[in-house]
């Protein structure tokens, strides 16, 4: 059991869940600004067209408009990209993708922007669109970008895979496909630019990394960094899909060139369009196996459909690859990743980063190898599961981590059995199925992957918390708030956390990559102990003693004597020298170099890692095909829990999205060529689509580097689900899904067709 | 969005002449009106909001027959007792439109002028041969549901006309009914297909009376003569069943679209009547999974 504690562990109280369920919550539509302009977006309806001319003058003719602005107007950097520079800010001479910022419209009211962006005269002339990554690959596809549609490809192997396949009993090949999916946070992308009281240029930003944002504003602008300011705005759901600066870069661009406050708000539409989504690919994997079911070779050759731009497309790319091989021990191993430009709306992060497109074919493939055993897939994955001496295709050791897998399988077989005594609804057919999982942690080996954190005593003794990185909803500020307080030895109800701004905050990076808990942590405790030293100097210099005779414990100075003074005595008097007590720390992701393989191109490997598994029972109906989720069981190694009910809801909210994913969710291009762009049809799981009941069940094997031994919980959540939903039904109507999603039409005709 | 009039009468005379012109278009709950016309699918020039002439929320009983005037919400009809006697599956299937707010809001006479070939009341009319009654400049006039529809979007209303209420006989005595929506979803799902179905059996043996409808699969709501007659007389068992079933999938005339292809609808038509008219023979309950 681990020790008492003050605060970890416990489920405490959100301190943003008042605001935000009684509406008081600011986000960037809610904020009061006086006389603030509409901006809106005259957006491509193209997939791929050349640009002969653009005419704003019958526009900027209509009352109430302030600004029509083109890539002209630009006075700094034309291009930005956060890993390539390969997106304009406004388009130039060419559109890549149906959506695709032309020219931005500065108005007084919203009749007025609808008017202007329907009088821009653009000419266009239309050009082939290619659409499918393969297809952008062949000879004579239609070119995106000058340097031909392949944006980058990854060949990572381990292993001898012609001596693997020579040793094989069994040898399987099979192609899955994933769909383009959307975030579809409840608050689309958003972004408020005004001029302060100082007249800086000052942008509100719902984003997961608003310091980077600040630098391709600044960019853009022509400006340098610090002449801009940013501020975090409460963010309603990111998902990695607040990673690219883009709405922020024309926020600020058209407030720095009209001088008037401007406000743009996404429409679902353009957020469908026009921000990013998770990767579609195509899978091809061949695997091979002893008639034991000793897993030997796997060869995956992967196509991912990046769109127009590559956002973090390459990022994706990286990670998909590393985590092709599972949970799994396979000695011969060689994964191909192509990420291809195609005239798609752009993907790019999406919670999982690859993750989940990797696990649907992996966890498959064994499903699909045990039928073909005639082998229990549980007893499969046993044979194969890796032990804490094994290494990574990517020379990474496993290390402790792996000695949750055993148990995750046991409590897995648990839930297995369990699950299938339900009986079914009548008419419907049970089926249950599972998944293990693999995910990573933090940004990658040669990636800048650190965070900066402040604490500060408030002059009555409060801890006040500088976060150098966005709270995005996910409870980020709840769980380093009690790291604090615990290091601290105070009551979490003192301890207050600052919203990201670039004037007081410390830049933390990017709110990514299940590495958050684990990064800010760590660099709060540092802090902590640094707080922790400069209280007791100071206290030594009031009281006039030296600093080795006082201690500090629970938020109280221990004099030489036995008495205690709280640390709220020495704030106030600290306030009123005019001296303020307070610490940075900044804590670096660990790649140590003895045990960091360098042959990997950068952003790879990957470090640390924990295993899940997802156990699901779904009821199929037979002849309609449709598939009702019913029972769930989430199993997770998050290495200790900060917070119960946070760990908990992000566990369900990550299984109810992947439920989407399985099942629902497709980003399609229709038959009109146009995107499915809405929720009435691009559907997600409603509360009446979920299971009663998830039950979550919580592994704390400690990550000795992790504050108080926490692991990244963020995205692990999703990343079984849809294998998991995939061999429930098979099990329980034997139809195979190689194609996500699993829609009732897909099985119906394939049991019709037998 | 394109901009508009918003005009608000607040008698059935002042709203035809509001109409009158032809500019306009009827609203009340506007759940489907104000996506349309964001999306750019639809352009009017004024909406002429109904919901102030609240004598057109009703529903009424009297002498067998039922009257339900036009803005009459879903979730009217689905708490209305009478409904649940009388044409209980007319109710089952407000049940299964949209969620809550839009049940709260959406209307049966919007329902009905949408004209949407998957709007949830109308295969349920279809069986209950109702009967609209439309107000115009000119005067009152009826028609039935059936002739009311002409396509996806359009019906037989001229542009000055209102939908004033909906009427139709109770079910006889002894005659079931049961309305099955298939959605890509279970919650807040449009209808990917959609069947409504009344059976009165001949003292548990033989089919006295049958009538079949469908939704989402044809241009409008569509009634299933085909499988009606073949019924008559004959024994409900899964070899008859199924035997209609392929008859209303013959019925239909469904398109492929992002929601699901041809085929499927179909199919799914054939699966939907079989099981309708199974689960009626067998036990009187009226229930609406599918």
């Amino acid at each position: 059991m681990p020790p008492e504690t003050i605060t970890i562990g416990k489920s405490e109280a959100r301190k943003d869940g008042w605001t935000k369920a009684s509406g008081q919550a600011l986000y960037v539509g809610d904020i009061p600004i006086k006389h603030v302009c509409i901006g809106a977006v005259l957006r491509s309806p193209h997939h791929h067209a050349r640009i002969l001319a653009i005419d704003p003058s019958p526009a900027q003719m209509i009352p109430g408009v302030v600004a029509v602005i083109t890539a002209k107007d630009i006075p700094g950097e034309k291009i930005h990209g956060p890993l390539v520079q390969d997106q304009p800010v406004l388009a130039m001479d060419i559109v890549r993708h149906m959506g695709e910022p032309i020219a931005l419209v500065v108005t007084e009211d919203k009749t007025a922007a609808e008017k202007a962006l329907a009088a821009i005269q653009v000419e266009y002339e239309p050009l082939p669109a290619v659409f499918d990554a393969e297809k952008a690959l062949q000879p004579g596809a239609p070119q995106v970008h000058p340097g031909g549609n392949l944006l980058c490809e990854y060949d990572v192997s381990d292993g001898d895979l012609q001596e693997g396949f020579s040793q094989a009993e069994v040898i399987l090949e099979e192609t899955f496909q994933v769909p383009r999916i959307s975030p579809a946070y409840l608050e689309a992308e958003s972004s408020l630019a005004y001029f302060d009281e100082d007249g800086t240029l000052t942008v509100v930003v719902s984003s997961q990394k608003p310091f980077d944002d600040r630098h391709h504003i600044a960019m853009t602008c022509g400006l340098q960094d610090e002449q801009v300011r940013v501020k975090s705005a409460v963010v309603g759901g990111a998902f990695g899909g607040k990673e690219d600066s883009e709405l922020h870069i024309l926020a600020g661009l058209a407030a720095w060139i009209t001088k008037r406050p401007v406000r743009f708000l996404n429409n679902r539409w353009e957020s469908f369009l026009a921000h990013p989504k998770r990767h579609p690919a195509t899978l091809h994997y061949k695997l091979g196996a002893k008639a034991d079911g000793t897993l030997i070779a796997l060869e995956a050759l992967v196509h991912m459909d990046t769109g127009a731009y590559a956002s973090y497309g390459p990022a994706v790319g990286g990670l998909l690859t590393e985590m092709v091989q599972g949970a799994y021990h396979i000695p011969n191993l060689r994964v191909l990743t192509r990420v291809v430009y195609t005239n798609s709306p752009y993907s790019g992060a999406m919670r999982g980063f690859g993750s989940p497109q990797a696990h649907f074919a992996t966890e498959s493939m064994l499903d699909i190898l045990a039928s073909r055993l005639a082998m229990d897939p549980l007893e499969l994955r046993r044979k194969n599961i890796l032990q804490p001496e094994d290494h990574f295709f990517t020379r990474v050791q496993v290390g402790d981590t792996a000695r949750s897998l055993p148990l995750i399988l046991a409590h897995a077989d648990q839930a297995r059995q369990r699950l299938r005594q339900l009986p079914a609804a009548p008419g419907k057919q049970s089926g249950v199925g599972f998944a293990l999982s693999l995910q990573s942690m933090g940004l990658g080996h040669r990636v800048p992957d650190d965070s900066t954190n402040r604490l500060e005593w408030s002059p009555e003794g409060r801890l006040i918390v500088y976060l150098g990185s966005p709270e995005l909803g996910q409870g980020m500020q709840t769980a380093v708030e009690q790291i604090a307080a615990e290091t601290l030895g105070i009551p979490y109800q003192i301890v207050d956390t600052i919203d990201v701004d670039s004037r007081i905050s410390p830049n933390g990076g990017v709110t990514c990559a299940s590495r958050m808990t684990y990064l800010l942590g760590n660099s709060v405790i540092l802090a902590a102990h640094k707080l922790t030293e400069e209280t007791l100097n100071y206290a030594a210099r009031t009281l006039n003693l030296p600093r080795a005779k006082l201690e500090y414990r629970l938020g109280q100075v221990i004099l030489p004597d036995g008495r205690q003074m709280p640390v709220s005595e020495f704030c106030g008097r600290a306030a009123e020298d005019g001296i303020v007590l307070g610490a940075s720390a900044t804590f670096s992701f660990p790649y140590p170099a003895e045990r960091t393989p360098e042959h990997l191109p950068i952003g790879m490997p990957h470090m640390m890692h924990a295993f899940g598994a997802n156990v699901v029972r779904v009821e199929v109906d037979p002849e309609l095909g449709t598939v009702e989720v019913k029972d769930m069981v989430a199993i997770h190694d998050v290495g200790r829990v900060i917070n119960r009910a946070g760990v908990e809801g992000q566990v369900e909210g990550g299984a109810v999205m992947a439920m989407g994913y399985a099942l629902y969710e497709d980003v399609c291009l229709k038959e009109n060529q146009r995107w499915v762009d809405s929720f009435t049809e691009y559907l997600i799981p409603t509360a009446r689509d979920i299971p009663e009941n998830i039950e979550v069940i919580l592994l704390e094997l400690p990550e000795l580097s992790g504050p108080f031994g926490v692991k990244g919980i963020a995205e692990m959540g999703l990343v079984p689900v849809a294998p998991a939903i995939a061999n429930a039904v098979f099990e329980a109507v034997g139809v195979r899904a190689r194609e996500l999603p699993i829609t009732p039409e897909k099985i119906a005709l394939s049991l019709v067709e037998g | 969005m394109q901009e508009f009039d918003f005009v608000v009468p607040k008698t059935l005379a002042e709203a035809c002449q509001m109409l009158s012109d032809g500019y306009g278009r009827p609203v009340a709950g506007c759940t489907d009106v104000l996506p349309q016309m964001r999306h750019g699918k639809l352009k009017t020039e004024r909406l002429v909001d109904l919901s102030r002439i609240k004598s057109l929320a009703y529903i009424e009983h009297s002498n067998g027959r039922i009257s339900i005037g036009a803005l009459t919400t879903y979730e009217q009809m689905v708490t209305d007792r009478q409904l649940h006697d009388y044409a209980p599956v007319l109710a089952q299937a407000a049940a299964t439109v949209g969620c809550r707010q839009t049940r709260n809001r959406g209307t049966l006479g919007g329902n009905l002028g949408n004209a949407s070939p998957a709007g949830d009341t109308l295969p349920p009319l279809l069986i209950l041969n109702a009967q609209v009654v439309l107000a115009g400049s000119s005067g009152e006039r009826r028609m039935a549901v059936s002739d009311l529809l002409l396509a996806p979007g359009k019906t037989a209303l001229l542009p000055d006309e209102i939908i004033t209420s909906v009427g139709f006989e109770a079910l006889p005595r002894g005659m079931r009914s049961l309305f099955l929506k298939l959605g890509n979803r279970q919650g807040m799902a449009v209808s990917v297909a959609s069947v409504a179905l009344a059976l009165q059996l001949d003292g548990g043996g033989p089919v006295q009376d049958v009538r079949i409808a469908l939704g989402a699969v044809a241009p409008t709501a569509i009634r299933c003569p085909e499988a009606e007659k073949f019924l008559i007389g004959q024994q409900i068992d899964p070899i008859t069943a199924g035997a209609a079933g392929r008859l209303a999938a013959q019925a239909c005339a469904p398109i492929d679209d992002v929601r699901a292809s041809a085929a499927y609808r179909r199919h799914a038509i054939q699966v939907l009547v079989k099981r309708g008219l199974l689960s009626l023979s067998n036990d009187g309950d009226s229930h609406a999974d599918n």
